[in-house]
């Protein structure tokens, strides 16, 4: 008996294995070697508040707005919300599924002491996993900025890489076409505070140093051009260079030891120097009759690009920084100008003019694709965020100067706040990544 | 040595069953195909006949036309009969004449007849021939039929599959969200179920060497897109029962 | 006779009295008190001396000219303007301790820092031809703001061609 009930398991067990490759395959193989540069769809609820009166900030506010500006995340509209819990029991994810949400963050602000306590969640709305949750004390002054902290952990947990939300920008405002200020402001343009001023002579080109301490600018008080470093923290002022002729474009080297210029080589020779901060001394590194101004450093402090005309217009070229024999980069075009290099160190942004009109634009080094990121004809002084994902620039909008931010793919866009009539902001500069309690 | 050939008997046993299934699943086979002249209706025999109308009709009209003559020759025969009674003494040379005359037309009608005796005989022959041709042809003609039948629909099978393919990797593509950590060796590779009507019950990333972020990315691409896209035949839906899905980094245009 | 002679006298005295009373400009109201009556009674003041002008003041002198245009990223001087340098020239020649700062300008269509180096050639342009006439070089200063401090702060045409410029300031 065993015998038998032996073969006959045998027989079903070899002809289940035939069955197999016999029969046809239940699984599908399929690769994806693609995908789309669309804005993620994110909600960010608006944080409970438990304390008495209003917090001094609309936390969630300012985390949908700084992650919708990075070009990455398009955040839910409030108005647009099924519901708004403030806890994760009370979070029903077919509300969210239905909107298409990929991502939600709920929070709650509380008052502890003469300060906040804010504890934020983030959830997978299909696979309802909490990715990530923290708790944050800060101060009522800080709140804004601890928002910002806050929007820079969900950015770096989503997309990988770091934000750059707590960083700050400096850049140039103009009263009445003539009284000079020289701004620094958070990234979103809040908390702007004057650092230098001016009542009639002009301040141009300001440059963060990487420490996100200093700023170097040059400044036209004496009616001549001269570069000057200052700290931002202690408003100590030092006097760099003030020589007869141009004094200008003044750029930190990655390390901050040094300092790349445009200084007159002769009169109406503009030519790129640098400087050693330490011993102040100048090292010359265009020896051309041409116009050599706008250096920038590359990320490893190895080149300088610059503007040179040396071609008959305006194109960027590529020198060691060590001086020798420089290599025309750009092609495109009759003007590009004012390159900066981005963090990453494998596209430049740049001026670039066409028809009269200026745009700016981006160049793959390794391509050499220029793509055109704005179209608003007087777009000028790119500046790239820390983690290279935006654009700042000045650009021209009903007949006044103001800010704008770009991702660097081109498709988002935004203005930073206006201001009143008569006031015009130019030369914008975003600063480094700061360690925390800057 | 006693336990031989008990042990030997399962053995037996089992060859028998196994030779058994084989040689069911052998002759099944060749059954399969030995059903297919059942098709249609047409005896045959029909066919054949019409070919051969025309040739018998010919060979009648011989016949006839020789049948008369032999007829007339028969009448002459008569006639010289006679004529030969009645002149039987007068000339017996005569008649040895006719007779040779009459033998000589009995050796014609016999050749004749060999003649169409051996048309006869050729005709049957084709007819035979013809008969057997026709049903080989016919015969190779429907199973050439029935393979190309079958090739044509493993092919439209085929490229119904592909089609679903590409209707589910579209709809994955759409809703991937690419971060910019996506490292450029990307290759994570998810796991998925589905069940009748497309929607996805588990995706799990197997072997992946991306960052939390892509991971992320991944996993929520194929969520957003379930339902997942039907096959363009329902019956393909047990081959994509699961999914493997291999994801790599896009490549710029 | 004698009537005619005298009334022809007093015609030309009065036709010049009154010739004069209209070179008289009105100077300081405290010239001017009671309300004068009729020419013949009043004394016509004498004609005031011219005061001493200087051509950088007068607003005839072709030294009024202070500023230089320029066509759109070019820094050679256009004809037009050669009458006018020559005059600053000259003047600066003939007064060896006068000096100049020529500032240079550009319109907005442009990099801020290139549009600086742009505006300092303009600049360098009219020092150029200032020295090349003669004026010593210790006279003179430069500076280019480029497309800051416009002179019309519009976004069109008229306004950038009215920023394309080099002026010539005299330092007092």
């Amino acid at each position: 008996m065993t015998m038998l009930r032996n073969s006959v398991f045998l027989t079903i067990a070899v002809v289940l294995l035939l069955l197999p490759i016999a029969g046809p395959h239940a699984t599908l193989e399929i690769e994806i070697t693609s995908g789309v540069n669309t804005a993620s769809p994110i909600a960010v609820v608006p944080f409970r508040y438990d304390g008495v009166g209003q917090p001094t900030t609309d936390v969630a506010d300012v985390i949908g707005s700084d992650l919708t500006r990075s070009g990455r995340f398009k955040a839910l509209g409030v108005k647009d919300m099924l519901e708004k819990p403030t806890e994760a029991s009370a979070v029903n994810f077919n509300n969210w599924q239905v909107l298409k949400i990929n991502d939600l963050v709920i929070g709650r602000v509380k008052q502890v002491g003469g300060g906040y306590s804010v504890e934020y969640q983030v959830f997978n709305v299909y696979t309802h996993q909490q990715i990530m949750g923290y708790s944050v004390a800060t101060s009522a002054a800080r709140l804004r900025y601890t928002a910002h902290f806050i929007s820079d952990t969900i950015y770096q947990k989503l997309t990988g890489q770091r934000g750059a939300f707590t960083t700050r920008i400096a850049y140039v405002e103009i009263s009445g076409h003539e009284h000079y200020a020289l701004i620094v402001a958070d990234s979103d343009g809040y908390n702007a505070q004057p650092v230098f001023e001016s009542a009639t002579q002009p301040i141009l080109s300001p440059a963060w140093s990487p420490d996100g301490h200093q700023i170097a600018y040059v400044s036209f008080e004496n009616t001549m051009p001269a570069v000057y470093l200052q700290d931002i923290y202690s408003g100590k002022r030092e006097l760099l260079s003030r020589r007869e002729g141009i004094n200008g474009a003044p750029v930190f080297s990655p390390d901050g030891k040094s300092l790349a210029m445009t200084l007159s080589s002769s009169p109406g020779n503009p030519d790129i120097y640098v400087m050693d901060l330490a011993t102040k001394q100048l090292r010359r590194i265009t020896t051309s009759d041409a116009i050599d101004t706008e250096p920038t450093w590359s990320p490893d402090g190895q080149s300088l690009y610059f503007t040179s005309d040396r071609g008959g217009t305006p194109q960027i070229y590529k020198v060691s920084a060590k001086g020798g024999e420089p290599q025309r980069v750009t092609f495109d075009g009759s003007y590009n100008a004012d390159a900066q290099v981005s963090p990453d160190g494998r596209s430049l942004a740049m001026v670039h003019r066409d028809s009269g009109n200026l745009y700016v634009s981006v160049m793959d080094l390794a391509s050499g694709t220029l793509t055109t990121l704005t179209n608003g004809g007087l777009d000028k002084s790119p500046s790239f965020a820390p983690n290279g994902s935006m654009i700042i620039y000045a650009a021209t909008y009903h007949d006044q100067g103001v800010l704008e931010e770009v991702s660097v793919d081109g498709q988002v866009h935004e203005r930073l706040s206006e201001r009143q009539n008569g006031v015009d902001v130019h030369a914008p500069v975003w600063g480094p990544f700061l360690t925390s309690g800057q | 040595m006693d336990a031989n050939p008990h042990r030997l008997r399962p053995w037996v046993y089992s060859l028998l069953l196994h030779g058994g299934i084989v040689l069911f699943l052998v002759l099944s086979f060749h059954w399969s195909s030995s059903l297919i002249p059942s098709l249609g209706g047409h005896n045959p025999e029909a066919e054949p006949v019409k070919a051969t109308v025309v040739d018998q009709a010919l060979i009648d009209q011989q016949m006839a036309m020789l049948k008369a003559e032999q007829q007339k020759k028969q009448a002459e025969k008569q006639q010289l009969e006679q004529n030969i009674s009645s002149l039987k003494q007068q000339q017996a040379s005569a008649q040895q004449q006719l007779n040779q005359q009459v033998s000589d037309l009995q050796k014609q009608a016999q050749t004749e007849q060999d003649k169409l005796a051996k048309l006869k005989a050729q005709d049957q022959a084709l007819a035979q021939k013809q008969k057997t041709a026709d049903t080989n042809a016919r015969r190779k003609a429907l199973a050439d039929e029935i393979a190309s039948e079958e090739r044509n629909r493993d092919a439209r099978m085929a490229s119904l599959l592909q089609k679903w393919e590409a209707l589910i990797q579209q709809k994955i593509i759409n809703n991937w969200v690419v971060p910019p950590s996506t490292n450029d060796d990307l290759s994570c590779l998810v796991l998925v179920t589905q069940v009748p009507g497309g929607t996805v019950t588990n995706a799990q990333a197997s072997t992946c060497n991306g960052d939390d972020a892509v991971v992320q990315s991944i996993i929520t691409a194929v969520y957003r897109a379930s339902p997942l896209p039907a096959p363009p035949d329902p019956s393909l839906f047990y081959q994509g029962r699961t999914l493997k899905l291999t994801f790599k980094k896009p490549q710029p245009p | 006779m004698k009537m005619l002679r005298f009334g022809l006298l007093v015609l030309v005295v009065a036709l010049f009295t009154a010739g004069c009373a209209r070179n008289v400009k009105p100077v300081a109201p405290a010239a001017s008190t009671a309300p004068a009556p009729a020419a013949a009674t009043t004394q016509a003041a004498p004609p005031p001396t011219a005061p001493q002008v200087s051509p950088l003041d007068d607003p005839n002198s072709p030294l009024a000219n202070r500023t230089v245009y320029f066509d759109f990223d070019k820094s050679d001087i256009k004809p037009e303007f050669l009458d006018t340098l020559t005059a600053h020239a000259k003047y600066l020649v003939a007064n060896p301790t006068q000096k100049i700062r020529i500032e240079g300008y550009t319109d907005e269509r442009g990099t801020v820092e290139y549009n600086i180096a742009l505006g300092d050639r303009r600049a360098q342009a009219v020092r150029r031809f200032m020295l090349f006439q003669g004026v010593s070089a210790d006279q003179i200063t430069t500076v280019s703001y480029g497309e800051s401090l416009p002179a019309d702060p519009g976004h069109d045409e008229t306004a950038w061609a009215k920023n394309r410029r080099a002026i010539i300031v005299y330092i007092r």
